[in-house]
């Protein structure tokens, strides 16, 4: 089921409805919260739901496993192994085999022109298996290394790995932060609930009027991208910059508002992406919970940033190779994430200021003109990435940079960004900037020039407004982070 | 739950309430609009005859085919049935003989391999089709361009699902903005479909074409003075493409469709529809249009092979006297055309003359239509 889709309509007030009218007690909320994601996952495709709940109760058992051998490390720890080797099995299988098998056949191809054609099969992939994967893997990590209580409830386990808003496209829980929710009562929070709602409304606007046009714009032009020169190859990244941004965090939007109606406080996953000054801040902006789970389980047991120098390279480019991977499976993924590696090492090495924790002029109107240039540079940075994201393989990518920057800037094709879109894209810069110290820009009621309901009220009209225009409008396209 | 998380989500669902109350009114407001006018029923409430002076023009949908077909078909069964493209749907129920039903399907046909379908779906034999042959049919150049094309076009009921609905609502909203809709006619116009309310433009009970806005305002229209037909015909698209040569698989296809005909006993006469002279002339001087000149000896022999059926060629009517003001569009010939063209056919076949009304009546549609003083053009 799509967040936004009519079925989702109808489905989440259902749901609201039962969890705080019917189903009052905390363990009855749990078992509707779990039946109701894998409804929601289920209307997708219900044969995956065999997955999900294999993976929730290896995760579970071995848990509870991990907890019996309490006093004998070596068997905690083969526990513990067997439990990732078996998630990243069925990873590898349904996410990376097409991948492998096809580079395998490629390669022997190439090397003794042997058609290897056996090895290929059509696996399907299951939407969100990163997701919940990484989910369950980091619940066994954390269990280990006792940074959580072990849970011996299933029900609320299951409903920590399948809660159906971030079930597809993250935000990446940790199970210190949304187990726990679980195993408590909940109570209905009117300021939560409606500002729940308001995210909400954000992420669809991000959604369905800013990625679906950019989409639309963008689509039809991508492929023969070899017609086009400088200004207008520059559009169609800039395009599929702000499609790709306002795609998934408008999802993140979606799920952590949709999460605050039943109570629940899920990570932040967008921080201002695009305002970043360097790189590295990027990073620490953009898709949180799976960068901060790569630096928790990948990047400092293998030494972090407290080694030798070449070891914190060695590790940038393990992490950012690892998480491009983990995008999907094909060489431009790894590219970009190398890209971006090769980005923050330079930055290391020439000892650029990469330290920014503070948000871009913090108590002022304005960035000093030093910032400026740096988040110009940054963003800049960011669209090249993204051009090696979308590209269809390696070799588009590198043509396409080419001709971004070789290629005369004397025409504009007239289809790239509608008005409507480009209005919709500055009105995102403005109000992200304003707003770049708040969890979303609509919270606004501090503000005196909307402090009265009226002026508010108009806003979320006209948002409102705005999606469902675009959304009958538009041709609805999924999140681009359900393949992932 | 306790005393405060009840009245909290009270309060929670009355504003929440209160907000989609709103949007549900402009929602509602729109839906109610568009029901009034017609643009939201199933297709197969449409398929029922219409009043005398009533129109069918669906504003934002688009279902001529099946529509024409549906109507032929299952409600008026015609003895003398128009069949072709939208430059049939000019004849009107006034030229044909009252001892003789009639139905205008234009628009039914859209590529010469649904003629043959269309005659092979439709349960009754008329006594006489009227069909026009578009020329371009048989261009290779438009039929590998523009030809979409499926077997099962006359089996399929149209549907309206939610997300054409929602997009009904805000194109409806869009064109309300724009002054194109008009709500007092809305609610007191016994037309169907947004298009037939404001624009007096759809198809009237006998299926013919109505063009109301054409008639009250031809300076504002796409093609007034051909603009829009020339511009097709410097570029060479829309269904203008350049060709020297014909296809000739589509006349097998043509056969099929006469063959048809013949084993059920109807009477054909096929014609091809004219252009107005001053689009014709441009045509000619680009040289560009090979295929046409081909296309009346190419396709004669095969009417003369089959009895019943003859083929006119009306591509050129600067002979007949025709003006170009005359014409809707560059392609399209208003009503006088038509009759001028039937009267023709009528005085080469004399077997057509029951089919029609007299001679004399013909005269008097044509005064009466001169007597409109209606000029399409200022050429």
């Amino acid at each position: 089921m799509l967040f936004n889709s009519l079925e989702f309509l109808v489905f989440l007030p259902i749901v609201f409805v039962l969890y705080w009218f019917v189903f009052q007690k905390r363990e009855w909320q749990n078992l509707l919260i779990v039946t109701a994601s894998y409804v929601f996952y289920g209307w997708w495709d219900w044969r995956f739901l065999f997955l999900i709940a294999f993976t929730s109760i290896c995760s579970f058992y071995s848990g509870v496993l991990i907890e019996r051998f309490e006093g004998s490390k070596r068997r905690q720890r083969m526990v513990c192994a067997g439990n990732l080797i078996l998630n990243f099995l069925i990873l590898g299988v349904f996410k990376y085999y097409n991948f492998f098998a096809d580079s395998l056949a490629q390669l022997f191809w190439g090397l003794f022109h042997y058609q290897l054609d056996w090895v290929t099969l059509n696996v399907i992939l299951p939407v969100g298996i990163s997701f919940y994967t990484f989910q369950a893997l980091s619940y066994t990590i954390d269990v280990y290394r006792k940074d959580v209580p072990v849970t011996r409830n299933i029900i609320e386990f299951c409903a920590f790995i399948s809660f159906f808003p971030q079930l597809v496209a993250g935000p990446i829980e940790r199970a210190k932060n949304l187990l726990p929710q679980f195993q408590r009562d909940r109570h209905f929070d009117y300021v939560q609930a409606v500002d729940g709602c308001r995210q909400m409304l954000w992420g669809f606007f991000k959604k369905v009027v800013i990625a679906d046009s950019c989409a639309a714009n963008l689509n039809p032009l991508w492929n023969s991208y070899a017609d086009y020169s400088g200004v207008s190859l520059w559009m169609l990244a800039f395009l599929f910059t702000f499609q790709i941004y306002c795609d998934f965090s408008g999802y993140s939007d979606i799920a952590i508002g949709c999460s605050r109606l039943f109570g629940i406080r899920l990570l932040s996953n967008f921080n201002y992406p695009y305002l970043s000054r360097s790189i590295p801040e990027f990073w620490r902006r953009w898709h949180i919970s799976l960068m901060t789970w790569f630096r928790d389980y990948v990047y400092i047991p293998l030494g972090g940033s407290r080694c030798a120098q070449w070891k914190v390279i060695r590790n940038t480019f393990i992490v950012f190779g690892v998480s491009g991977l983990w995008h999907g499976a094909n060489w431009t993924f790894v590219v970009w994430g190398l890209y971006h590696g090769t980005l923050i090492v330079l930055y290391k090495l020439l000892h650029i200021n990469t330290k920014d924790k503070d948000i871009l002029a913090a108590g002022r109107w304005l960035p000093s003109i030093k910032d400026m240039c740096r988040v110009i540079i940054t963003f800049l940075l960011a669209v090249v990435g993204w051009v090696i994201f979308r590209a269809e393989n390696i070799a588009q990518a590198w043509d396409f940079v080419s001709r971004m920057f070789l290629t005369a800037f004397d025409d504009f094709h007239p289809r790239l960004g509608s008005i409507s879109t480009i209005i919709a894209i500055l009105l995102l810069i403005v109000v992200e900037y304003l707003q770049r110290d708040k969890v979303h820009v609509l919270q606004f009621s501090d503000n005196r020039l909307f402090r009265p309901a009226a002026v508010r009220w108009t806003i979320y009209f006209v948002l409102f407004v705005a999606v469902f225009y675009y959304a009958f409008n538009n041709v609805s396209q999924e999140f681009i982070y359900f393949q992932f | 739950m306790n005393k405060k998380e009840r009245y909290d989500i009270r309060h929670f669902g009355a504003r929440l309430g209160l907000f989609l109350l709103l949007v549900a009114v402009i929602i509602g407001f729109s839906v109610v609009c568009l029901y009034k006018a017609g643009e939201l029923y199933s297709f197969s409430s449409y398929i029922h005859p219409l009043q005398q002076d009533q129109l069918f023009g669906l504003g934002y949908s688009y279902y001529d085919k099946s529509y024409k077909f549906h109507m032929a078909n299952e409600v008026e069964h015609p003895e003398v049935l128009a069949l072709g493209s939208s430059r049939i749907m000019q004849v009107k129920r006034s030229i044909v003989s009252p001892d003789y039903s009639f139905y205008n399907a234009g628009g039914a046909i859209q590529n010469a391999r649904e003629l043959p379908l269309f005659i092979n779906k439709l349960n009754d034999s008329p006594k006489l089709i009227l069909v026009n042959i578009d020329q371009w049919w048989f261009n290779r150049a438009y039929i590998a361009e523009d030809q979409p094309f499926s077997p099962s076009v006359y089996d399929d009921e149209p549907e309206l699902d939610m997300s054409k609905r929602g997009r009904f609502i805000c194109d409806f909203y869009t064109d309300l903005v724009k002054g194109k809709i008009d709500l007092t006619k809305v609610f007191s116009s016994h037309h169907i479909g947004l298009n037939a309310i404001c624009n007096e433009n759809g198809f009237a009970a006998d299926g013919s074409r109505y063009q109301g806005d054409m008639i009250i305002s031809p300076e504002v229209q796409e093609d007034y003075n051909f603009k829009n037909v020339l511009a097709r015909i410097r570029d060479g698209n829309l269904r203008f493409q350049y060709g020297d040569q014909t296809d000739s698989s589509m006349v097998s296809v043509v056969d099929d469709f006469l063959n048809q005909c013949v084993a059920r006993k109807i009477k054909v006469v096929a014609f091809l529809p004219p252009f107005a002279p001053y689009v014709y002339q441009r045509m000619l001087e680009t040289g560009k249009y090979g295929y046409m000149s081909k296309l009346y000896d190419m396709l004669r022999p095969l009417f003369d092979r089959h009895e019943g059926c003859s083929l006119y060629d009306f591509t050129d009517v600067t002979d007949t006297g025709a003006h170009n003001y005359d014409f809707d569009d560059g392609f399209h010939g208003s009503e006088i055309i038509y009759n001028g063209m039937i009267r023709q056919m009528v005085r080469q076949d004399s077997t057509l003359v029951p089919f029609f009304v007299s001679e004399p009546e013909m005269k008097r549609l044509d005064s009466v239509y001169i007597s409109k003083n209606i000029r399409y053009h200022s050429l």
